[in-house]
């Protein structure tokens, strides 16, 4: 027995020792690893984590806080940030058809019908995906303004499992799943009062809405499904027999729901449908603003800011991508040809066939040309195509406009347009004034540059008019004459001003606009054949149009930017397959107004790769042996970054500060700006912390987050964005972050886009002031804006590394007129740019020399940094440091480090490259970053190790020792028992 | 013929199990030479490489000789190819669990990381194992070695 437990003692300690060496060096083969993956991805945790990665000493003196907050405390920041949001929707939410059931009347019963009721969208996915959890539901809201909420249909809906009804997500697209009328039990019986039926929509980051695959009636997930038209059916059955009283739904999306089923165009379902509100994405306090609005606590006074439609796929863009199913194509030949030596990024193509006839471009165009007769539009019928066209929105009120006038400056450069505005109404309201401009277009000449019967140019929101006639404002609105120019890709090959005349009108939206300036010319009898008995509508307003004359055409005045004195030419050329050296048998037919049925899109586009097409999608093509000298490094100039504030950005002291700085920190300043900028010790740079989101900082202590932004751009109001500018940037600072990635300003191109609750609309301009205006309230607060995503990144859909192909008349008038507004230092002077996973033709957005330093830099003026989209977990591919800093992207979204960069450092080509993007994001953060706040002349900056790397070196060393210990033990033992073996 | 009959008809558990380590270390070497490169991940790593050839060498060795602690040490070499590769591929992995591009885990990526799991695992195993059951049929275990040891002492 004695010798029994002495042998179990002896294999005990083998055994243990073995377990334990085995067991501690695996955890420090882990650990190990874990670290290194861990320090790959430093800016990512010390991001999630809220870490500074510096050592600074800040000054709280006065004079050294250059920018200030106004709403320091949580409570006040909270009240504000309340105050803000909820008047953005307030002003914002659009009726879009109200047939008397609104406003309900206060403590009458209401009925809320569809899954969404109770499950809200109040935001995207994505980089603007906030944790909604504690919002207020809609019930409460409509609680609060004294309406009874049908408790057994909200607790029908309520009771319904997650898990299959509601709204879904899956690899095939978005879904929809409500309740069929059979599965409702005796709840839809229930309904009383005024139902309120809630059509939700998601929409997100990273993916388009899906065009076929949903549960709907076509597939599309923008239209109804058979189980929402079969409940709306059931309701109107229920009002025709008076169990309630009117039905209202509320579109609860960023995107546009079709509204064929407004219009009996499903003959199984018989729906009337009262009175239709638009709430966008209502973000943490909007929800209040629509309760008010539904009782007539708010008057609506927001104007649709993308035309809603019966047919989603009638506008040219979506049609291009219906043929294909969706907006991006492989490349014919990619699969047989070039699967093999091109990667997946490579393969994917979509072509922006539309031209500048994008939204209400394409609808008021054709329709206005269908009127008259030309441009062989046979067969066309807008009425089909629009529900609701851009610019619309109903009022409980009424408004007149009148005395108006159309006044040109005496030099011809400006236009003011005056109009009085009197609410006749009974209820107080606002009004929005709307200035529309017609530009000459030839149908005769082949030459004439493609033109929008009608241009948004101008807008203006009243005061708060008091009704029944008492409130009464004058308006003027001044439109610069460069609004007349057309950029001209063919001929002039820059932007000019076509000879002809030039009609403005001030209107109620586009379609009125079309039909003013119809009216106006067929009245004078300046076209050939009578217009009206073409027309839709029979209230147009001639009297609201004025017109200038250019006798000349000028292909002048806007061919140097105003900014920087740069020649405008086009630098786009191979961006157009059509123009594009390598397009082999390639071409495009984009749509031209000359021609409507023979150039909207037919069939989708087929597009080969070719040779040289293949050669230039590959990366680290850029030539790194020019000619230039390797500069200086780690000098002793002894100056701080912060001298530098108010310097000009040639000013000669940045060539001695940059100097000071190695090249290791240049690397990292360069290649590690995963959600900040790093601090920078040898000129003193503190370091700078972003983080998403464009409708408010995803970070925010109080989950705090905005409507989304075509709300904000329907209000119409600049005020009313650069308010939420400026509080967006307070609620980023007080989160301890001193930048945004925001705001986005792509474009509406379809209703389709997955990310439409982080743009504004589908008119450039009104993108453009609204995104002007939001830049100037964060950037106001020391906040830096990273305008993004440049550019063409308006569709989602493979978005890593699609080749996107456009003509250059398209590209500057509709996409990048908006990015002009947000960066330009008269404009907005945003002072970050975010570049876009796509490639613009086969260049990657960020490697495009011609985009990004031809225009962006060389005519916008733009003199900030440009930073890549999340360079940390996308496009390693392509998104190379090589391409990407020879061609005018400064930093990467990603973890790099100061080694990162040193198999460039024999060119001095690249060397000077990157000291150029120094040179750019010091100028940004020095000048518009609150990171500044406490930095004095003589205040040192170090570099800190974060806590949890320390302590997972001190996890390391723990574990290595024990390792040791137990490896040692174990050793030790097992060559005993093997000399003890051999010897026995 | 008969004497390789013989030699693999008296092989224990543990030489098979580190056979079979060694056939998934290779095969999984494979997939990551066909895998390794994609959107996400420019270069393949060289520790996931050596690593293996490491693992595998030391795999071939302990065949051949009877020496369990080369067993463990080919264990962690397929563990530190296994981390590398994890390492290798964190772009990928981060976007697929960001889940904003819907990208998904691809199956030469899971077949890799697999076979590297699984080769490290039965490395681990064949050492273990050798201690209740040894390389060699009819050899004695490592602890019935130490009784037989000890019943001497």
């Amino acid at each position: 027995m004695t010798k029994f437990i002495a042998f179990l003692n002896r294999i005990a300690k083998t055994a243990l020792w073995e377990v334990l060496a085995v067991a501690l060096a695996s955890l420090l083969v882990i650990v190990c690893v874990g670290y290194q993956i861990a320090v790959s991805k430093s800016a990512t945790i010390n991001n999630a984590l809220n870490i500074t990665a510096s050592e600074i000493e800040r000054s709280d003196e006065e004079e050294y806080q250059y920018f200030k907050r106004e709403y320091d405390s949580e409570q006040k920041l909270e009240e504000r940030y309340a105050s803000v949001a909820k008047n953005a929707e307030a002003n914002g939410l659009v009726l879009l058809k109200n047939d008397g059931a609104l406003p309900l009347k206060e403590q009458s019963d209401v009925s809320l019908v569809f899954t969404g009721s109770v499950n809200v969208a109040y935001g995207s996915t994505g980089s603007s995906a906030m944790d909604t959890s504690g919002y207020s539901t809609l019930k409460d809201e409509l609680s609060n303004v004294g309406l009874k909420v049908n408790e057994q249909l909200w607790n029908f809906y309520k009771g319904l499992d997650p898990k299959t009804y509601g709204r879904f997500y899956d690899n095939i697209g978005y879904k929809v799943r409500e309740p069929a009328l059979e599965n409702y039990g005796g709840a839809l019986d229930g309904a009383s009062g005024t139902a309120i039926a809630v059509i939700t929509r998601d929409t997100g980051e990273g993916k388009d809405i899906n065009m076929a695959n949903s549960d709907t009636m076509d597939g599309s997930y923008l239209t109804l499904s058979a189980q929402e038209l079969a409940v709306l059916d059931k309701l109107t059955e229920m009002k025709q027999s008076g169990k309630i009283e009117n039905i209202v739904v509320l579109l609860n999306t960023s995107a546009t729901v079709q509204l064929d089923f407004l219009f009996g165009e499903y003959k199984d379902y018989d729906i009337d449908v009262d009175a239709l509100m638009w709430i966008g994405n209502p973000g943490k306090y909007g929800l209040a603003a629509v309760a008010e609005a539904l009782v007539g606590k708010v008057n609506p006074s927001g104007r649709i800011t993308d035309t809603f439609v019966r047919d989603n796929l009638s506008s040219p863009a979506a049609a291009s991508a219906s043929y294909s199913g969706t907006f991006s194509q492989v490349y014919s030949n990619y699969i047989a040809d070039y699967s093999s030596s091109l990667d997946s990024s490579q393969a994917f193509y979509g072509v922006y066939t539309e031209g500048i006839y994008v939204g209400y471009r394409y609808y008021e165009t054709r329709y206005t040309d269908a009127v008259n007769g030309v441009g062989n539009t046979q067969g066309y019928d807008y009425a089909k195509d629009v529900a609701y066209p851009f610019g619309y929105g109903l009022s409980y009120s009424q408004f007149e406009y009148s005395d108006f006038t159309l006044t040109p400056s005496a030099d011809g450069e400006t236009f003011t347009v005056s109009v009085t505005v009197t609410n006749t109404g009974d209820y107080a309201g606002r009004e929005t004034v709307q200035v529309y401009l017609q530009k000459p277009y030839d149908h005769n000449d082949e030459n004439s540059v493609e033109a929008a019967a009608v241009e948004l140019v101008g807008f203006a929101k009243t005061q708060e008019l008091a009704p029944n006639g008492e409130g009464k404002e004058t308006v003027t609105i001044d439109i610069s004459r460069e609004e007349f120019k057309s950029y001209d890709a063919e001929n002039a090959k820059t932007y000019i001003v076509e000879d002809g005349t030039y009609y403005f009108t001030v209107a109620d939206n586009a379609h009125d606009a079309a039909n003013n300036i119809l009216e106006y010319v067929n009245k004078d009898a300046k076209t050939d054949r009578s217009t009206a008995a073409y027309m839709d509508v029979n209230a147009s307003n001639n009297a609201m149009v004025g017109e200038a004359e250019e006798a000349v055409l000028d292909a002048e005045s806007y061919s140097v930017s105003a900014e920087t004195d740069a020649e405008i030419t086009n630098r786009l050329d191979d961006v157009d397959i059509n123009k594009y050296s390598g397009r082999g048998d390639n071409s495009v037919t984009y749509v031209s107004r000359g021609d409507w049925n023979g150039t909207f899109p037919a069939a989708a586009v087929s597009l080969a790769i070719t040779e040289q097409m293949a050669a230039d999608l590959t990366a680290n093509k850029a030539d790194l042996d020019g000619e230039a000298e390797m500069p200086q490094y780690s000098a002793n100039n002894g100056i701080s970054l912060v001298t530098m504030r108010g310097k000009e950005y040639d000013h000669e002291d940045w060539d001695k500060l940059l100097d000071q700085m190695s090249y290791g920190e240049q690397a990292e300043l360069i290649t590690n700006a995963g959600w900040t900028t790093v601090a920078v010790p040898s000129v003193n740079k503190p370091d700078t912390k972003e983080a998403d989101g464009p409708v408010g900082i995803i970070y925010s202590t109080g989950k705090r987050s905005m409507p989304c932004q075509g709300i904000w751009a329907a209000t119409f109001d600049k005020d009313i964005v650069k308010d939420i500018g400026d509080i967006i940037a307070e609620d980023t600072l007080n989160a301890g972050y001193t930048g945004i990635y925001a705001n986005g300003v792509n474009i509406h191109r379809s209703p389709f886009g997955g990310r439409s609750a982080e743009y504004f609309s589908e008119d450039p301009y009104l993108s453009g002031i609204m995104s002007m205006n939001e830049i100037q309230g964060i950037q106001g607060k020391g906040v830096i804006v990273h305008v993004k995503h440049a550019a063409f990144n308006d569709m989602e859909d493979q978005r890593n590394g699609i080749c996107i192909w456009l003509n250059e008349q398209e590209a500057r008038e509709i996409m990048l007129e908006v990015f002009e507004y947000s960066l330009a230092p008269s404009k907005g002077n945003g002072h970050a740019v975010m570049s876009g996973f796509n490639r613009v033709g086969t260049d990657w957005a960020g490697a495009d020399d011609a985009l990004l330093n031809g225009i962006l830099r060389g005519e916008f003026g733009f003199d900030g940094y440009c930073i890549t989209d999340m360079a940390d977990a996308n496009g390693a591919s392509y998104m190379t440091y090589h391409d990407g800093v020879m061609n005018g992207t400064d930093c990467w979204l990603g973890n790099g480090g100061k080694t990162a960069l040193d198999s460039f450092s024999g060119s001095a080509a690249f060397a000077q490259k990157m000291r150029e993007c120094c040179h750019r994001i010091l100028y940004s953060v020095t000048n518009y970053s609150a990171a500044m706040n406490g930095i004095t002349p003589d205040t040192p900056v170090g570099v800190a190790m974060p806590w949890w790397q320390a302590t997972i070196i001190a996890v390391m060393a723990v574990v290595a020792v024990f390792t040791a210990v137990s490896g040692a033990m174990y050793i030790y033992c097992f060559v005993r028992s093997k000399l003890q073996k051999n010897k026995a | 013929m008969a004497a390789v009959k013989k030699f693999f008809a008296g092989r224990g558990l543990g030489y098979w199990l580190s056979l079979a380590a060694l056939v998934l270390g290779f095969v999984a070497l494979g997939l990551y030479y066909n895998n390794g490169i994609n959107e996400f991940t420019t270069k393949l790593n060289g520790s996931v490489i050596a690593g293996i050839w490491a693992a595998a060498a030391l795999c071939v060795v302990a065949l051949a000789v009877d020496i369990k602690p080369l067993r463990y040490i080919s264990y962690f070499l397929y563990l530190y190819a296994f981390m590398g590769f994890i390492y290798s591929q964190v772009n990928y992995i981060a976007n697929v669990f960001v889940a904003i591009d819907g990208n998904t885990f691809t199956a030469g990526f899971i077949a890799t990381a697999v076979c590297l799991v699984l080769a490290f695992g039965i490395m681990l195993a064949a050492a273990i194992t050798t201690n209740v059951a040894p390389w060699k049929k009819g050899g004695a275990a490592p602890a019935e070695a130490e009784e037989e040891v000890m019943k001497d002492d």
